[in-house]
Order: structure tokens, then C-alpha cells, then sequence
């Protein structure tokens, strides 16, 4: 189980166009990472590269501490999983599963035995002679994650292995892909554009944006304190509130300023920022999570705002209410740009029943406030 | 870009993948090519014991002056201007026979076609049998039964008249079938809405095909006449094996008088030059092609 | 009317090989004298003695032969060395393939006639005449095939190819495991446009055979048909053999015949 590190790794193509710029990050052995980014960010670049699919234009690429840049894919012992699966055609699931073992040469009884167990690991013990094309989309699935799989490889790439899949199914592949990296042990680099996927499979997240890594991290710190504003928009759904606003210190304590409110701001945000002391009476950026909005009687008055209703969905068990503040949003790419006037999204438990056009009263819980310099890099903590 | 061991193991791959054919295209098409070009301007024999001279443009100016390689000339441009127009309209009858509902559609689709996959120096011979002279030629007899018995049988293959008009009917015979082929496809590969729509907007059937079906065709139709127009100068199995050129030059092609040269009569300089000449009328009808198509940008 | 009209039609497609047929069965003399009447056709006393006179006086066997070893030597080996070179060309990255590639498209319009004459003097000059190699060697290689091959490799997904990478295999492993198996069709009609140019061909063969021991097909029937007497049930019985492999292989691969035919129309 191979340990992974990147250090600077850059690639970029012949039209002058960059996948991935100064990538530096180390992927622990046996560890489950995923890469999560909008289309385009650079995240398939980056596994085609550990794949050895692609050279790097710089940086280096270890395997074990050891530089594999200018090993070919055959020498470096990984094994992915495509996006369309890419089984062969033309062979049966057998012999798709044995096909890798054959290029490494194993004894014909050795692949037999091999191909037997993987089979039956993943529940294809049936489906052996059938070609691909006879098989559904999660067997498919299931026989591409074996052909990785059977020969036990150092390093697992999966490029959006869930993404033909239709999302019944996704949740009971995720759960499989999950239990199968974790009962294997072997190091896995999994690659989405899904935030749910990421945070629900990873033991770290790494968001990437235009070939450039973001941030890393457990999903529960990206969540909590994400680096960035795009982080930040990007995790959850719907993402972050962000808006802009100056916090200050006067003899109602610190208060966060909220669409020409003045929130007090919870002991706890407080702490989270030391540096906030220095920034007082500056244009900064909020970012309160949807769930930071709560009915208003659990909360005291000054924690209350009035705000109108633009939108309202009902999930069953919780609703999501669009709120105007009367705020200036941000652009979560740029952190700046023409001031927008985008609506909070708010989520409360349960059935709240107000239609859109209403004035609502709801109180706003600061404990897990997030602060962003006007650039859009988190405040220091 | 940095190249790894991986790399050049691959890079080594493609070079040993494309070797043997670039390879065999150097020496056996690009090499002999510029042989031709070489050749053409000396006035080597095979065998001669001679060292061979440069002579600048002689050959070229000797073939130029010479009725033979002149009445080839024509042969061969009277023949495509024949045979073009005939054959790709005769395909395209064929084309639009095929493409509707038909009984047994396939049984005929493979019949037309049956020709093409035969030699032709087998459809030749079988031809020369066709053409014979007499009242018990089947060509004769046909004509004769058809005129009611005016027709006064004669022997095409040896009238300088009749020769070449004979190569001609086996030629699109042998040949129509390939077209019909290309045409076909490309019939099937016209949207049908584009039919409905034009029945909707009160086209006529000759006003569909004149509207849907030969705008739809012009690639096919372009591509189809150019290659039969190369082929028409690349006439020889027929004229070598049928009438030798004859009667007195009436069948002479540019190919045939190039085999005449080098193989027959050993002057290789000469046969080359008629290659360089034959190469150039095949560049010409090649860009006539490019041109034909570029203006509209249709091509698919 | 339209079937009346493809019925007339099929008739004139029909009566020349029936003819030859029929003739082949009977007596030299019958030919010419019944080809101008329905007796043509006829089989009344057929017999397969033209054929045994076929291969006793011109050595049918021999001919049959040499054209069952070139042909299929050339689509081999051809079929080998072209797609190798349009994958090369299709998903391979080495320096000299852009330039090179448009030398073999250039190549492409050169007819084989234009250079048949050096040809002809190169292999006499180096004594090649006469023999097997010189009607193979020089139609292995062909712009037209490896450009066939390269669109369609161009049409696979890439996925396949880097899968196999992944799952071990060298670029040589991936071609022949991965790549042809997935690309047969492409291979059928390289094969079958490759097969039919060989077996018709005329021009070449007949400028470098000097005898029957190496001679093909139409080389030896041309050769045959002017070999006094003019035996014509014999030479249509010759020209039976001959048309025989192609039918037969066009009757069993007709839509593939077809593509192929029709792909090199809407490739132009």
C-alpha cells in the first residue's frame, strides 16, 4: 500500500493550457482521499497523471519516497477505474478480470484462483461468461472495480466511477466502493465532481478549482472552516451564505453586521479568530452555514432578523426558505466582483409553513461563523 | 514536456509500428516516383548497354509530337467525357431503383454489383465472346433481333468505328455497380423529414429529387464521378487484353502506350515520361474534385 | 414497373455470366456457334471436360496457385503492417508523424500506374523479375489502407487503450489484445478491398512474369485466350475458377463487401 506524495507537481498541455499548477499533497498509505472539483478543475488530469497516462511538466511524483515521474503506467503498479468503466469488449467478465493478471505473467492456475476470489468478493460469480455489453450499468460497475481489484495494486484511481449510474444506485455502489477500499487497505485516490460523494466516502477531501489545489482536509474541517469562499460555496447544498460585512466591537460587545444589523456575535466565533481584534471596523466576508438560521423564539431578540421570503422548498423533513436580507453577496470564484443581491438560504428541521412573499422572523446563530478577507481566503485562525 | 522511460519506450513503439510500412511506401511509391520524374528526362532503354544521357525535355516533346501517344490522348478523354456522364447517371438510376420498397431489392443490389468484384481481364475475356463477329455473336444477334433483323453483323472489337464505343458499354457495365453502391448510401443517409417537409411545402416527385435528393447527393455524386474519371485514365486491362490498342490506334490509351514503351519496346525513358504525364492529368482531375467541393462546404 | 424495369436490368446482369457458365460446360465448338441464341444458356450435354482441359493444357492448378499465395500473402501481411502504421499514426505520439502523415495522404492519389514503369525498371535491373516476392513485397504497404485504419482507430474510445496500460500492458500488448480484436471491421474491409485489387490485378504481373510458373490468374487467361486454337469452352471454363473465390467470398461477406466499397466513397 503505497504512500503518495506530490510535491509541486505542475502539467501542462501542448495548446499552453495548464491541468494542474504547483500540486503539492501526500496521501497517507491506506488512506481513502477524494479529489472533488468542478468540471474542468484539473481533478481527472491529476489521477491520469499518478496513473503514469500522462507526464508531468514538473514537480515530482513518489511513490513509497521513491520518484516514479518517468515510470510508464506498467511499472507503477496502479490500477483505476474509468469513468465509462472501459471493460474490453470483445472478452468475457472472466477474462476482463484476468486480463491484467495476464500482463503481469501470473501462472494460468494462479489468475483462475485469483479471478475466482474477486468474482466472489463482488457478487460476479454469475455473470463470468457474459460479455459487458449483457450486463447492467452496476455490474459493469462492479467488474471494473474487480479488473482494478485482482491484482492487488499499490495505489486505486477511480475517475468518477459513479457518474453513469443512476442515483438509486449510486448510494448503494458508494456504500460498496466504501467497504471495499476500507477491508482492502489499499491506498485510493477517488476522483468527483459530487460534493455529497466526497464527503460522504472520504477520510480526507481535497477540493481543487482550475488546477489548483484549494484546500485538504477531513470533510468535517472543510465543512467547519473552509480555506476559502469557493470551498466554502462549493461544500453543501446548498453552499455557504456569504455576504459582506464589518464586525465590531462596542458596548453591546462584538457584533457582526448583517444587512445593516448588528448580530452579536457568539463568544465561540470569537475565540475561532484571534486576529479579529486587528480587522475591527474592516470590510470582511461572513459565511454562515444554511443551518446557522434557526426559529426565532429559541434565540434572543437580538439575534433576530426580519427578512422576506423569496423562495421555499419543502423536503420533508427539514425546508429550506430563500431569505432577502437585505445583503450584499459574494461571488464565492472571486471573492469580489459587481456587488450581487443573491438570497441566504436558510434550512430549518421539520415542516415550516410560510409562503414566499412573507416577512419571517428568524434568529441567526454565530457559533460556527466563518470569516473571509475580502480576497476570499479564510481570516487566520 | 519532459519525456520519462515510460515515454520513450512508447515513442520507440510507434516508430517500429510505422516502419514497415513507411518503409515499403519510400521504396516502392515515393521512390519510384521520383525515378519516374528522373527517368523522363533521359533516354535510358532496359538492357542497352548504352550509359544513359540527359535529354532535357525530348521525350516530353517527342510524345507531344507523336499521333500515336496523341490519339491515346484523345482516346482516353473521349472515353471519360462517354463514360462519366453515362455511368454516374446509369448509378443513380440504379441508386433510386433500389432505394424504394422493392421485392428481392438485395438479390438485385448484389447482382449490379456482382461485376465489380470480378477481374477484368476475366470480364474481358468474357466480353470478346459477346462481341464476336458473325450472326451467331451475341452482341450481333441481339442487335439484330432488336432492328427486326436490319442490323448487318459486324465485328466491333476490329472496327475502328465500333472498337472503342465496345470498351465502353463493358466498362460501365463492369463498373456502374460501385457507383450505385456509393450513391446508395448516400440516398439512405438523406433525413427523411427532408422528403416529408418538401411533400408538406407541395413538392412534386420531380421537384423532391430535383430540391431533397441531388443536393443531398453532391458529395457522393462529385466523388463519384472523379473516381470514375480517374479510372476512365487509367483504362488498360480492357484495351491489352480486347483489341491491343487497335484498330490502328482507335482504342490506344495513355497507360497502354506507356506499357507499349517500357515493357514491349524496352524504352523505359519514354514509358516514364508518359507516367509523369498521366500522374499530372490525375493531379488535375484530383483538384478539380477540392475545388467542386470547397465552395459550398458540403462535404460530409 | 419499377420491379419490371430492375427485372430487365438483372437480365443483362445476369445473361453474360450464365453464358459464360453454360459455355464452360460444353463443347469448344458450341460456344461461339450457340452464344447468339437461348442455347446459350442451355446445359443440354454439359460436361466438366473443359475443366480438365484447363488444367492439363495451360496448368489452371498452377495459376489458381500463385494467385491464392500472392493474394493472400499481400492481405496478411498487408492487413500487419498497415494497421500497425495507422494506430502509430492514430494514437501514438513520436516525433515526425504530422509531416509524415500528410507525405502518406499525398501518397494516396498516386494510381498505381504512375509508377509501374520504374518500377518495372528498378526490379529488372536488379534481376527480381519472376518471382513471388517482387508481386507481393511491393502492395504491402498502402496509403490508402493505413489511412482507413487510422480513421477508424481514431473513432475507439481512448479509455480502452489506457486501460489496458494501466492493467499492464506494454503498446504492443495493448494493440494486439485490446485495439485489433475491437477493431474488425475495419479489418474485414481493408482485407476485402485489398483481396479484390489483388486478385483482378493485370498491369504488374503482367510486366514482371515472363512464364506460367509464377504467372496469376489474368495474366495466364489472357495469355491463355490467345493461344491458338482458341479453345472457348476451355477459357470459360478457366474464367469459372477464376470468378469462383470471389463470388463465392462475396456471397458470404456481401455487407461487408458492400461497406467497404461504400466507405471508400464517403471517406473521398
Amino acid at each position: 500500500m503505497a504512500r503518495v506524495e506530490l510535491n509541486g507537481v505542475a502539467k501542462r498541455f501542448a495548446d499552453g493550457s495548464w491541468g494542474v499548477r504547483d500540486l503539492s499533497l501526500t496521501v497517507e498509505a491506506g488512506e481513502l482521499l477524494v479529489v472533488v472539483g468542478p468540471s474542468g478543475s484539473g481533478k481527472s488530469t491529476l489521477l491520469r497523471l499518478l496513473a503514469g497516462l500522462e507526464g508531468v511538466s514538473g514537480g515530482e511524483i513518489r511513490f513509497d519516497g521513491e520518484v516514479v515521474n518517468d515510470r510508464s503506467p506498467q511499472g507503477r503498479n496502479v490500477a483505476m477505474v474509468f469513468q465509462n468503466y472501459a471493460l474490453y469488449p470483445h472478452m468475457s467478465v472472466r477474462a476482463n478480470l484476468a486480463f491484467p493478471l495476464r500482463m503481469r505473467r501470473l501462472a494460468r492456475r494462479e489468475i483462475a484462483t485469483k479471478v475466482k476470489q474477486v468474482a466472489a468478493t463482488l457478487g460476479l460469480t454469475e455473470l463470468l461468461e457474459r460479455k459487458p455489453a449483457q450486463l447492467s450499468g452496476g455490474q459493469r460497475q462492479r467488474v471494473a472495480m474487480g479488473r482494478a481489484l485482482v491484482r492487488d495494486p499499490g495505489l486505486f484511481l477511480m475517475d468518477e466511477p459513479l457518474s453513469n449510474l443512476d442515483a438509486r444506485l449510486r448510494a448503494e455502489i458508494r456504500t460498496e466502493i466504501a467497504a471495499v477500499v476500507r477491508r482492502t487497505g489499499i491506498t485510493t485516490i477517488y476522483v468527483t465532481h459530487d460534493q455529497v460523494e466526497a464527503v460522504t466516502l472520504g477520510d480526507r477531501v481535497a477540493v481543487v478549482r482550475a488546477g489548483i489545489l484549494q484546500q485538504v482536509g477531513p470533510p468535517e474541517a472543510l465543512y467547519r472552516r473552509p480555506a476559502n469562499t469557493f470551498v466554502a460555496a462549493f461544500l453543501g447544498t446548498p453552499g455557504m451564505n456569504l455576504f459582506r460585512t464589518v464586525v465590531r466591537r462596542g458596548e453591546e460587545g462584538v457584533t457582526l453586521d448583517l444587512g445593516g444589523r448588528r448580530l452579536p456575535l457568539a463568544p465561540e466565533a470569537v475565540a475561532a479568530y484571534p486576529d479579529l481584534d486587528r480587522r475591527l471596523g474592516e470590510p470582511l466576508i461572513a459565511g454562515l452555514r444554511p443551518e446557522a438560521f434557526v426559529a426565532a423564539d429559541t434565540v434572543s431578540a437580538a439575534s433576530r432578523i426580519e427578512a422576506r421570503l423569496t423562495a421555499v422548498e419543502h423536503l420533508g423533513h427539514e425546508t429550506l426558505l430563500y431569505l432577502d436580507a437585505g445583503v450584499e453577496t459574494v461571488d464565492p470564484e472571486t471573492g469580489g466582483g459587481a456587488p450581487t443581491r443573491r438570497p441566504l438560504a436558510a434550512r430549518l428541521p421539520g415542516l415550516v409553513r410560510a409562503p414566499a412573499g412573507d416577512t419571517l422572523s428568524l434568529g441567526v446563530t454565530t457559533e460556527k461563523l466563518a470569516l473571509f478577507c475580502p480576497d476570499g481566503g479564510a481570516l487566520r485562525g | 514536456m519532459r519525456g520519462g522511460g515510460g515515454d520513450r519506450l512508447h515513442r520507440h513503439a510507434a516508430a517500429a509500428m510505422a516502419a514497415p510500412a513507411l518503409a515499403g511506401l519510400a521504396l516502392f511509391v515515393a521512390l519510384p516516383f521520383v525515378a519516374a520524374v528522373v527517368l523522363s528526362f533521359t533516354d535510358q532503354r532496359l538492357g542497352s548497354p548504352l550509359a544513359s544521357r540527359f535529354v532535357g525535355w525530348e521525350q516530353y516533346r517527342r510524345l507531344l509530337a507523336d499521333p500515336l501517344f496523341r490519339r491515346a490522348i484523345a482516346n482516353n478523354l473521349s472515353f471519360a467525357a462517354v463514360v462519366v456522364p453515362v455511368q454516374t447517371g446509369a448509378a443513380l438510376g440504379l441508386a433510386l431503383l433500389l432505394n424504394r420498397r422493392l421485392a428481392g431489392r438485395a438479390i438485385f443490389r448484389a447482382l449490379f454489383f456482382l461485376p465489380v468484384v470480378f477481374p477484368m481481364a476475366l470480364v474481358a475475356v468474357v466480353w470478346v465472346v459477346i462481341y464476336a463477329p458473325g450472326p451467331s455473336g451475341p452482341m450481333n444477334a441481339l442487335l439484330a433481333a432488336a432492328t427486326g433483323g436490319a442490323w448487318s453483323p459486324r465485328d466491333f472489337l476490329h472496327d475502328p468505328a465500333w472498337a472503342m464505343p465496345a470498351l465502353i458499354l463493358l466498362s460501365i457495365w463492369q463498373g456502374v455497380g460501385f457507383q450505385m453502391v456509393v450513391l446508395l448510401a448516400g440516398l439512405q443517409a438523406i433525413p427523411a423529414e427532408l422528403y416529408e417537409a418538401a411533400v408538406v411545402d407541395g413538392a412534386s416527385p420531380w421537384g423532391r429529387f430535383l430540391h431533397v435528393t441531388l443536393p443531398g447527393l453532391r458529395s457522393p455524386l462529385i466523388f463519384v464521378a472523379v473516381v470514375t474519371a480517374i479510372l476512365a485514365f487509367r483504362l488498360f486491362d480492357q484495351v491489352r487484353i480486347m483489341t491491343r490498342g487497335g484498330p490502328n490506334g482507335a482504342t490506344t490509351t495513355v497507360i497502354f502506350e506507356a506499357v507499349a514503351a517500357a515493357f514491349d519496346r524496352q524504352e523505359v525513358a519514354r514509358g516514364a515520361a508518359i507516367t509523369v504525364i498521366f500522374f499530372l492529368l490525375v493531379v488535375a482531375i484530383t483538384a478539380a474534385q477540392r475545388r467542386l467541393l470547397r465552395p459550398r462546404g458540403v462535404a460530409r | 414497373m419499377a420491379w419490371v424495369a430492375a427485372c430487365g436490368l438483372a437480365l443483362v446482369y445476369v445473361a453474360p455470366v450464365a453464358m459464360m457458365v453454360a459455355g464452360s460446360l460444353k463443347p469448344d465448338a458450341r460456344v461461339l456457334a450457340e452464344a447468339g441464341s437461348w442455347r446459350a444458356i442451355s446445359l443440354a450435354g454439359a460436361s466438366l471436360a473443359n475443366y480438365r482441359d484447363a488444367f492439363i493444357r495451360v496448368d489452371l492448378g498452377r495459376s489458381l496457385l500463385n494467385s491464392l499465395v500472392i493474394t493472400t500473402s499481400v492481405v496478411i501481411l498487408g492487413l500487419g503492417v498497415n494497421s500497425l502504421a495507422g494506430y502509430a499514426f492514430a494514437r501514438m505520439t513520436w516525433r515526425g508523424r504530422g509531416w509524415l502523415f500528410a507525405a502518406v495522404t499525398a501518397l494516396m492519389v498516386l494510381p498505381f500506374e504512375a509508377i509501374a514503369v520504374p518500377l518495372f525498371y528498378g526490379v529488372s535491373l536488379l534481376g527480381w523479375r519472376d518471382s513471388y516476392s517482387v508481386q507481393i513485397l511491393p502492395f504491402v504497404a498502402n496509403a490508402f489502407s493505413i489511412y482507413l485504419f487510422y480513421t477508424f482507430f481514431l473513432g475507439l474510445p481512448r479509455e480502452l487503450e489506457e486501460a489496458a496500460r494501466v492493467d499492464g500492458a506494454g503498446p504492443w500488448r495493448t494493440f494486439v489484445e485490446v485495439v485489433a480484436p475491437n477493431a474488425r471491421p475495419c479489418f474485414a474491409t481493408v482485407a476485402i478491398l485489398t483481396f479484390l485489387t489483388q486478385w483482378g490485378s493485370y498491369l504488374w504481373p503482367l510486366m514482371v512474369t515472363g512464364g506460367p510458373r509464377v504467372r496469376p490468374l489474368p495474366v495466364a487467361i489472357a495469355a491463355f485466350y490467345t493461344l491458338p486454337p482458341r479453345a472457348w469452352g476451355d477459357i470459360l471454363a478457366f474464367g469459372v475458377v477464376m470468378a469462383a473465390p470471389v463470388v463465392l467470398l462475396f456471397l458470404l461477406f456481401q455487407r461487408a463487401f458492400v461497406r467497404g466499397v461504400a466507405t471508400t466513397g464517403v471517406k473521398g
